[in-house]
Order: C-alpha cells, then sequence, then structure tokens
C-alpha cells in the first residue's frame, strides 16, 4: 500500500500529461496533410508540442529544426517526471536519460574527427540538463585524445580509450557499439535494483526488447558482417529476458541463419522472422518497435499506481515522436497517408 | 528610478582610429553594441548612408585591422605559451589599459618574454613527458616481474606475438565463458583501477583475429613496453626507478629557474596579456561595425543621461559625425532595457528579472516590488531582535558575495520597525513597549488589516496595470480588459458592495453599484467583439458569435469573478502568518516553562528562536514573494524585454 502511495503522484502527474498525448485522429490529420509548413503549424496550434515549437513560428520552417525540436520535447517531458520521483527510481530515469548523453556523446567525436559537420552543433545536442558533461567544451577541442582528457572520471573516459589509440575507419562502428551496450548494461542494472518485485516485473518491456536488439544483431551480423562469431558473440547486449549469454552463444555457434529462423519461428519472437527473407531485412527495426510499442501501450494500461506506468509512459513518448517524424519525412516524398501507416510504429487504417 | 530612457547611437568615423574608438567604448562600459549592417539595412541608420557619398559597404574581412600583426598562428601559439606558464597571475584591469597603448611594444615584449623563457620550459615539458612515460613502463614490468627471464627473448619470439592489458570483470567473464574460441593464450597476471591485467599471448597468423577478439572485449593496451629494454623486468624496473629519480631532479632545477624569470616579468607580462585581451574583446566588437573603405558605422545603445559624456570622451576624434536617434518607432526594433533603481530598491531587481525583465516601454516594477515585499514581510514577520539578526546576517551574506544578502538586511530593518509597532523582542512581548498592538491580542484587527492591505495593493497593482498598456499602445485593452480600467471598476464596485453589506456603510447606493457591476461584467463578456469593431484592423478574423464563444466568454468571466474574490483573500495569510509567528513562540514559550530549569529554559529560548528565524523567516520570505508574483504581477507585468548588456573587457 505504501508502495503505491508513492506513485500516487507521479502516475497523476503522467496521466495528465498522457491526456497531452496525440490521438488517433490527430495522426490521421497529420498524414492527410500536404506539407512539413502545415505539419508544424497543426502541432503547434493544437498539441502540446507547441512548448517546443512556439519559438519557430513566423520564420521559414525548415524540417530539420522541427525534427529537433521534437527530439527536445522528449527530453522535457522526461525530465519533468523525474520531478516525482526519488532514490533508485530517480535513478533509473538518470540511467534511461544516458541514451541521451550518449547520442551526443557520438556526435561529438564525430564532429571531432571532422566527419561530420552541422551549422550549429549546439542545436543537435539533446542531453539532459541533468547531464555532467559539458558539451560545449568537448566541441572545442580538436582531437580524440583531448575529448578524452576531458572526460577523464566518466565511465566513457575507460571505454573509449582503448579504441583512441588507432583511429581507423572502424573507430566508430566500436564506439558506437561499446556505448550503446554500456547504456543498456547501466540501464537494466538500476531497473533491477529497484525495491519492489512488481518494479522489477515491470521492467520485462526493457529486457524483451534487448532480446529483440541482441537477435537483430546476430541476424544481421551473420548475414551481412565480416566478423567471427567470437566478435558477433562479444557485442550482445547483457540482461536478455529470454535469452540469456549463453543461449545467444548457441545461436551464434551452433545455428546458421535458416536453423535460427526456424527455431525462433516457434517462440514469442516469431513476429521477426516468419516473413520471407527480403521483408525480414527491411522491416525488422520497425517490428521491433512495433511489438515494443504495444507491449508499452498494455504495460499502461494495467499498471495502476505503479512504476510501471513510468517505464511504459516514457516508451510511448518515444514511439509518438518516431513517428511524426516519419510523417514529416513521408512529406518530402508526397505520400499519401495509405502509404504513409506503412512506416508508422502504430497501426492506424486510413480511409482515402 | 524606472526603466531607464535609452538612445540609438550611430557613429561614423575614420576605418584609422576605429579601434580607440572601440577601446574608449569598452572601457565606457556603457553602450550595448548593435549590429550595424543590420541598422543600415534596415534603413535605421541615422544618416543615410547610401547618399552620404560615402563608399560602398566593405566585408570585415577587407578591412585592414592592427589586430592582423597579433593574430598570425605563430604569435597566438606564443601568447597561449606564456598563458600556460603565467596563467594564474593574470588579472583583467582596467585600470592598466587606461592611456595610450602600443601594440607593437606589446607584441614586442610578448616575443622578447617568450624567448626567455620557451626553451625551458620545453625542456621542462619533455622531462616531465618521459617521467610520464617512465612511470607507465614501471608498471607494465611490474606485472611481468614474475616471469623470470629476459625481455628480449620473449620479445624475439619466432612465432607467437605478445601484448599486455586490462579488461573490465564484466568482460573477463565473457571471456571467461569462451575460452575454447579464443585463438591466443590468455595469462592474468594481475589487478590494477579495479580491472584485471593480462598478457595475452598469439599466433602471428592468428594476430589480427585476436586483436579483434580483443577490441570487441574493450580491451585497453597497456602503453610502456619497449623493444629496447631486455633485460630481466625486475632489472628493467631498478633501472626506470633511477633513471626517474634523476629526471625528477633536473625538473625541480628547471622549475626554480623558470619561477626567477617569471618574477621578472610578471608585471610586464600581465600589462600584455590585458593588452591582448583588449584587442580580442576590440576584434568581437568589430564584428558588428560596418566598414566601407576609409569609414566605419558603429552602432550601440546608451542612456540618454550619458549623452554628454560619451560626447566629451569621444570629440577627440576628427571627421567623425555622432547622431543619436532616439526615435523607436518601428517595431521590429526591441530596446534592451536597463533599470535604474536607488540602493534602497536595487537588490530587488534580482526578484524581478527572476520573473522576467520588463519591456523597455513598461513602468519599471521594482520600486513597487520592493516597498510593498518590505511591508508585507515586516508585517508578517515583526520582531525588533530577530529582526536585527536577519540584518546582521544579511550583511554578513552580502560580505561574503552572496546576492540575497543585501535584500535580507533590508528585511530585516523592516521587521524591526514592525517588531517596535508590535513590542515583540526575540518573542518577548513584555521588555519593550508596544506602539500599535499586539497581533495575538487583537486577532480581528490584524485580520481586517490584512485584507485592507491586500486591497490597496491590487488596486495599485491595477492602476500599474493599465498605465503599461497604455504606454505599450494597447489602448482598448487598458480600457475594456480585465487588468484595465473595466477590471479596476468592478473590483472596486464589488469591494464597496462588500463594504456596505459588512458594515452599512453605503458611500454609494447599491442599485447603482450593481448596474455599473452588471456593465462592466457585459464589457468583458463582449470585449472580443467590441476591440474587433473598434479597430477595424482585421476584418477577416470576424469573431462569431456562436455558442463556443458564448461558452467560452462565460467561463472567462466567472474565472475573473473568481480571481477577484481569491486574490483578495489570499493576502489574510499576511495576518495569518503575523499571527503565526507569535504563536509559533508562545509554543517554544511552553516547552521552556516545562523544562523549568534557568539553563534548559534560555537553551530552548535560543533553539526557538533560530528556529523561528530560519524556518519562519524563510516561509514569509516565499510567501510574500508568491503574492508579488502571483496576486500582483499578474495584474501588470508581462516581462518578455532584454536586458541591456554594454560591452565590457
Amino acid at each position: 500500500m505504501i508502495n503505491n502511495m508513492k506513485f500516487s503522484t507521479v502516475n497523476t502527474k503522467i496521466s495528465a500529461m498522457k491526456s497531452n498525448m496525440l490521438s488517433e485522429k490527430d495522426f490521421i490529420t497529420l498524414m492527410k496533410l500536404e506539407n512539413v509548413k502545415e505539419v508544424f503549424n497543426y502541432l503547434n496550434d493544437n498539441t502540446a508540442f507547441n512548448k517546443v515549437l512556439w519559438n519557430l513560428k513566423g520564420r521559414k520552417i525548415h524540417r530539420n529544426e522541427v525534427e529537433r525540436a521534437l527530439y527536445k520535447y522528449r527530453v522535457i517531458v522526461i525530465e519533468k517526471i523525474m520531478f516525482y520521483l526519488r532514490d533508485e527510481y530517480k535513478n533509473f530515469i538518470k540511467s534511461y536519460m544516458l541514451r541521451y548523453e550518449i547520442e551526443d556523446l557520438k556526435l561529438v567525436l564525430e564532429v571531432v574527427l571532422g566527419r561530420t559537420k552541422p551549422d550549429n552543433f549546439q542545436d543537435y545536442l539533446f542531453s539532459s540538463k541533468y547531464s555532467k558533461i559539458n558539451f560545449t567544451e568537448l566541441l572545442e577541442q580538436d582531437s580524440i585524445n583531448k575529448v578524452l582528457e576531458k572526460l577523464k572520471g566518466t565511465d566513457y573516459y575507460r571505454l573509449i580509450l582503448p579504441y583512441s589509440k588507432q583511429i581507423d575507419d572502424k573507430f566508430s562502428f566500436y564506439i558506437e557499439m561499446i556505448l550503446d551496450k554500456y547504456y543498456y548494461h547501466q540501464l537494466v542494472a538500476t531497473a533491477l535494483k529497484l525495491p519492489y518485485q512488481e518494479d522489477k516485473e515491470s521492467t520485462e518491456i526493457l529486457r524483451k526488447n534487448i532480446d529483440l536488439l541482441n537477435l537483430e544483431w546476430i541476424y544481421r551480423a551473420t548475414k551481412y558482417y565480416d566478423m567471427s562469431k567470437e566478435e558477433i558473440l562479444n557485442f550482445v547486449l547483457d540482461y536478455g529476458y529470454k535469452y540469456d549469454y549463453h543461449k545467444l552463444k548457441d545461436f551464434i555457434y551452433a545455428f546458421d541463419l535458416k536453423k535460427l529462423k526456424s527455431y525462433l519461428e516457434q517462440t514469442e519472437y516469431a513476429f521477426l522472422f516468419n516473413h520471407n527473407y527480403d521483408d525480414i531485412d527491411m522491416y525488422m527495426e520497425r517490428r521491433i518497435d512495433r511489438y515494443t510499442f504495444y507491449k508499452a501501450l498494455h504495460l499502461y494500461r494495467f499498471s495502476t499506481l505503479s512504476f510501471g506506468k513510468v517505464i511504459a509512459y516514457i516508451q510511448l513518448i518515444e514511439f509518438e515522436v518516431k513517428d511524426i517524424i516519419s510523417i514529416i519525412e513521408s512529406k518530402r516524398y508526397q505520400m499519401s497517408a495509405g502509404e504513409i501507416t506503412k512506416y508508422l510504429i502504430r497501426t492506424i487504417e486510413v480511409v482515402e | 528610478m524606472a526603466v531607464e530612457k535609452l538612445i540609438m547611437m550611430n557613429i561614423v568615423g575614420k576605418n584609422h582610429y576605429v579601434e580607440k574608438v572601440i577601446k574608449d567604448i569598452l572601457l565606457f562600459e556603457n553602450v550595448q553594441i548593435a549590429d550595424a549592417y543590420n541598422e543600415i539595412e534596415n534603413f535605421r541608420f541615422s544618416m543615410d548612408v547610401t547618399d552620404n557619398n560615402l563608399d560602398e559597404i566593405l566585408g570585415f574581412a577587407e578591412v585592414q585591422s592592427g589586430l592582423k600583426n597579433a593574430s598570425n598562428e605563430d604569435f597566438v601559439s606564443k601568447s597561449n605559451l606564456l598563458q600556460e606558464v603565467f596563467g594564474d597571475h593574470y588579472t583583467v584591469d582596467k585600470k592598466i589599459l587606461e592611456g595610450e597603448i602600443d601594440l607593437k611594444s606589446t607584441i614586442r615584449s610578448v616575443n622578447k618574454i617568450y624567448d626567455e623563457i620557451h626553451t625551458k620550459y620545453k625542456i621542462l615539458k619533455m622531462f616531465n613527458d618521459d617521467i610520464n612515460q617512465i612511470q607507465k613502463s614501471i608498471k607494465v614490468y611490474n606485472f611481468l616481474s614474475s616471469a623470470n627471464i629476459e625481455m628480449d627473448k620473449i620479445n624475439n619470439m619466432e612465432n607467437f606475438h605478445y601484448t599486455i592489458g586490462t579488461l573490465s570483470k564484466e568482460n573477463v567473464e565473457r571471456l571467461k565463458n569462451n575460452y575454447s574460441n579464443i585463438t591466443a593464450i590468455v595469462v592474468h597476471v594481475g589487478a590494477y583501477d579495479e580491472n584485471e591485467v593480462y598478457v595475452v599471448i598469439s599466433p602471428y597468423d592468428l594476430e589480427t583475429e585476436t586483436n579483434r577478439i580483443l577490441k570487441s572485449l574493450n580491451f585497453n593496451k597497456l602503453e610502456g613496453v619497449k623493444s629496447e629494454y631486455t633485460k630481466k623486468p625486475s632489472q628493467i624496473v631498478t633501472w626506470l626507478q633511477k633513471k626517474k629519480n634523476h629526471f625528477q631532479e633536473k625538473v625541480e632545477l628547471l622549475e626554480k629557474e623558470i619561477d626567477i624569470i617569471k618574477e621578472r616579468y610578471k608585471e610586464e607580462s600581465n600589462y600584455d596579456y590585458n593588452v591582448l585581451h583588449l584587442y580580442e574583446k576590440i576584434h568581437e566588437v568589430m564584428k558588428d561595425i560596418a566598414f566601407s573603405k576609409e569609414h566605419f558605422y558603429f552602432s550601440g545603445w546608451i542612456p540618454v543621461r550619458l549623452k554628454k559624456e560619451i560626447l566629451a570622451i569621444l570629440s577627440k576624434y576628427e571627421d567623425m559625425i555622432i547622431m543619436f536617434n532616439d526615435n523607436h518607432q518601428n517595431p521590429n526594433v526591441r530596446i534592451p532595457t536597463k533599470l535604474k533603481n536607488n540602493w534602497l530598491f536595487k537588490p530587488f531587481e534580482t526578484f524581478i528579472k527572476m520573473y522576467g525583465v520588463p519591456l523597455y516601454e513598461e513602468v519599471d516594477p521594482t520600486p513597487f516590488l520592493s516597498i510593498s515585499y518590505l511591508f508585507l514581510f515586516g508585517f508578517m514577520f515583526g520582531d525588533l531582535g530577530q529582526g536585527f539578526v536577519l540584518f546582521l546576517l544579511g550583511n554578513l551574506a552580502r560580505f561574503k558575495g552572496f546576492q540575497l544578502g543585501s535584500i535580507i538586511s533590508r528585511l530585516g530593518i523592516s521587521s524591526m520597525f514592525f517588531g517596535l509597532l508590535y513590542g515583540s523582542f526575540f518573542g518577548f512581548e513584555t521588555i519593550i513597549k508596544t506602539w500599535w498592538l499586539k497581533p495575538f491580542s487583537n486577532v480581528n484587527t490584524i485580520l481586517i488589516a490584512a485584507i485592507v492591505i491586500g486591497v490597496t495593493l491590487i488596486l495599485i497593482g491595477y492602476i500599474y496595470g493599465i498605465v503599461n498598456q497604455y504606454k505599450s499602445k494597447d489602448y482598448y485593452n487598458s480600457v475594456l480588459s480585465r487588468n484595465g480600467v473595466t477590471g479596476l471598476v468592478l473590483y472596486f464596485c464589488i469591494i464597496l458592495v462588500v463594504l456596505a453589506l459588512f458594515t452599512g456603510n453605503r458611500l454609494i447606493s447599491i442599485p447603482i453599484l450593481s448596474s455599473i457591476i452588471l456593465a462592466a461584467i457585459v464589457i468583458l463578456l463582449f470585449k472580443e467583439p467590441i476591440i474587433a469593431k473598434l479597430s477595424k484592423a482585421n476584418h477577416n478574423s470576424s469573431h462569431k458569435l456562436d455558442s463556443s464563444f458564448f461558452v467560452e466568454s462565460f467561463f472567462e468571466v466567472f474565472e475573473i469573478l473568481m480571481s477577484i474574490v481569491s486574490n483578495t483573500l489570499s493576502f489574510i495569510r499576511i495576518g495569518a502568518f503575523a499571527l503565526n509567528h507569535v504563536g509559533l513562540f508562545i509554543a517554544f514559550e511552553s516547552l521552556a516553562h516545562m523544562v523549568n530549569s534557568g539553563i534548559g529554559s534560555t537553551i530552548v529560548y535560543i533553539l526557538g528562536n533560530i528556529f523561528i528565524i530560519g524556518l519562519e523567516g524563510l516561509i514569509v520570505g516565499i510567501q510574500v514573494l508568491r503574492l508579488e508574483y502571483y496576486e500582483l504581477f499578474s495584474k501588470y507585468f508581462q516581462g518578455g524585454g532584454i536586458e541591456f548588456k554594454p560591452a565590457k573587457l
């Protein structure tokens, strides 16, 4: 009971914020709009996104700017939730926020390496205000070693250091893999530290997502990458829900793709593999998202006064932004509403 | 005591003295630079640049700048090195820079100091780097010391290659779980920094595979293994240790020599630094100045009262035209806001800025906020002794550089004043004379006084609001809106009605009041269509008088009426806290009686006072701020202005 009381405020807050999310009707309207400008106006006039969009009004709208504002919105929303949580729960959200910090860090490294050069990098950074890393300072450095020097004392230093000695075209690959692995490890590790059994159960959604990412990795790496089995195995993420390290080791060493496909077709994750090969590859990522999205909806519906609602809401807001951005992108290709639905995470029927 | 009048200053002058002009402006510290290109392009530059037969505006890059001599890479690296050496001794100081500045001699001086110091400094750095390297080697060979064998034998293995490095715990786990598939021999030799140290030996043929596996495990190769170290690891370590000590001695010697040079050039170098810093700033300002072949065009905001002073300063330049433009009609120009208040009110600007910078057109809310804040705080927290403590604490905090301190000390004085009125000294009401009344014996008077104060403040708030809307040329709203004349009349009439109901004191008959109230409500209901009709500006946005309009307007008016009640009642809290202040002390007093021993009671009294000053003082401070922000600012304060930020060193 006391456990439940702890979440009454945050649950109320989330219910309020959930009501700000777009309805199916909103999505249908958005899909039918002509261009990015109209999408922008609709979001700005009718939705909670105006918090981040209003100051773009009256200017020439760039797709990029709108997208960045939407990304920023996620962070602001999640930061808000943090207000209502304490201790282990707050730590969990902090771990979750690492994903933005890590994305920023990757971008900074690319910029410092000179591989990408956006006009105002500042606008591309989404880290929460809780991030202790001074990205502006990092961006001023002119070599990876100097960036590392500034990162001393953080986990990132230890993680990146080994690769900084040999910066070649695989550097970014290693950084990406190692940082993502670190993120998921931290996320689930803090999730498992939550005090109640009920909380731990609500992390199932995260761990199933890890399962799916691992399967995707093994499938893709085996099919496309010139990589030894040992390497593939070393890059799998920890804390899968159904498949732990040992099971994944079996998949890698004892199965070929065909066997893997036919094995997984008998499991909960069949939806990834019961298609023909072209289809598997093309929609893999979206299928993972869609699965997680519906899991999150379910979790949201069936959690009352519990942390599950928080986890579910965070996922839902991520997917909402992702879908809106898909719609914005599709405007560039002048797709019809019916066509756009294929690229969305949620399933929406459109009558044209 | 207001938002200070600013004026746009436009200068046209000759390029050859532009740097001197900027220096004067920087030292003047009262001009906010505006983008001159922008001003010219939008025809706001007070002289018509294109017609003045002055030549065409060029880009900044095309103008020769004295800085060019100082901005070549070689020189920058030199001054950076000096900054590294002298770093902590540098301070920016305006006084140093007054008077004629010779950039050339500064450059010479930098070169001279650099020449004296850089070789020694470089050698010092080299030694330090070497010591670092040796340190690393010592660490690695210590891990290898259990292998009692000459290193050249291992280094020159025919078919095998070795490497040494660290793995984190979780990766060790992964390595172990897959030992059977690894293409190398892995030997654990120690631990370091929570990581495990391993020597990995693999055949040359499988070196690439091994390396890739290690990479995927985040294996961190340790540096410091060198092929020229051929003896046994333990021998190598002793030898390196000796070498390190030797280097260390040299380092100390060099450091002493460098310190002597530093001492000699301390002031000269600081001067150079200041000059270079000045030129950096000048360079920054130049980006906002427009240039033609011979002339520069400068724009900046300056307080009107400093017009004469800046003219005096700039009068020494020949062929310079200075024009002031106070025609700020253009709605696209946002004029920065510079608040000007006397010493009593100044600290309260912090509270204003916390909420928002006032618009240039607005009336500065600081005086009203300061007076009402002081008054309300004193009313709620009136005590001669405790007020004095706040006064002392505030001053102490101020000297420690804590900004809020100056506000706290002022609040202390106000609290002392009300302490005299209430006759309260550290909570005791018997020690000093009561000038006005004792709150606890006059509960009703205090509560009624609170409401009266509230009504007064709200009325003043309305007046501020009307003036602000009028000043920002929002004439219709200043008359018709809820914070305009209509709102004021409505509020005033409701107050009169309430007064009549409770006291029977009828200044104006109730029917008249009621009809005025009704009229005000009707105006508020139809405010939007009325304004649309009057202004006739936006024909296309005509208001449809459909059901949704009525529902919306109805609730808006309902909300206005509700907030009139709630805003006023909100002020009861100031009476409540005045009582609470006494009540809290009574609680401690009874505790002290219960303790019933001289020392014990005294301790309770002291603790009680600390508690009251700390906690209740804080709560009262916050409550007053809440009243200011929520009940009063919403009536008249818009915010959204830009703060005046003059260019400085």
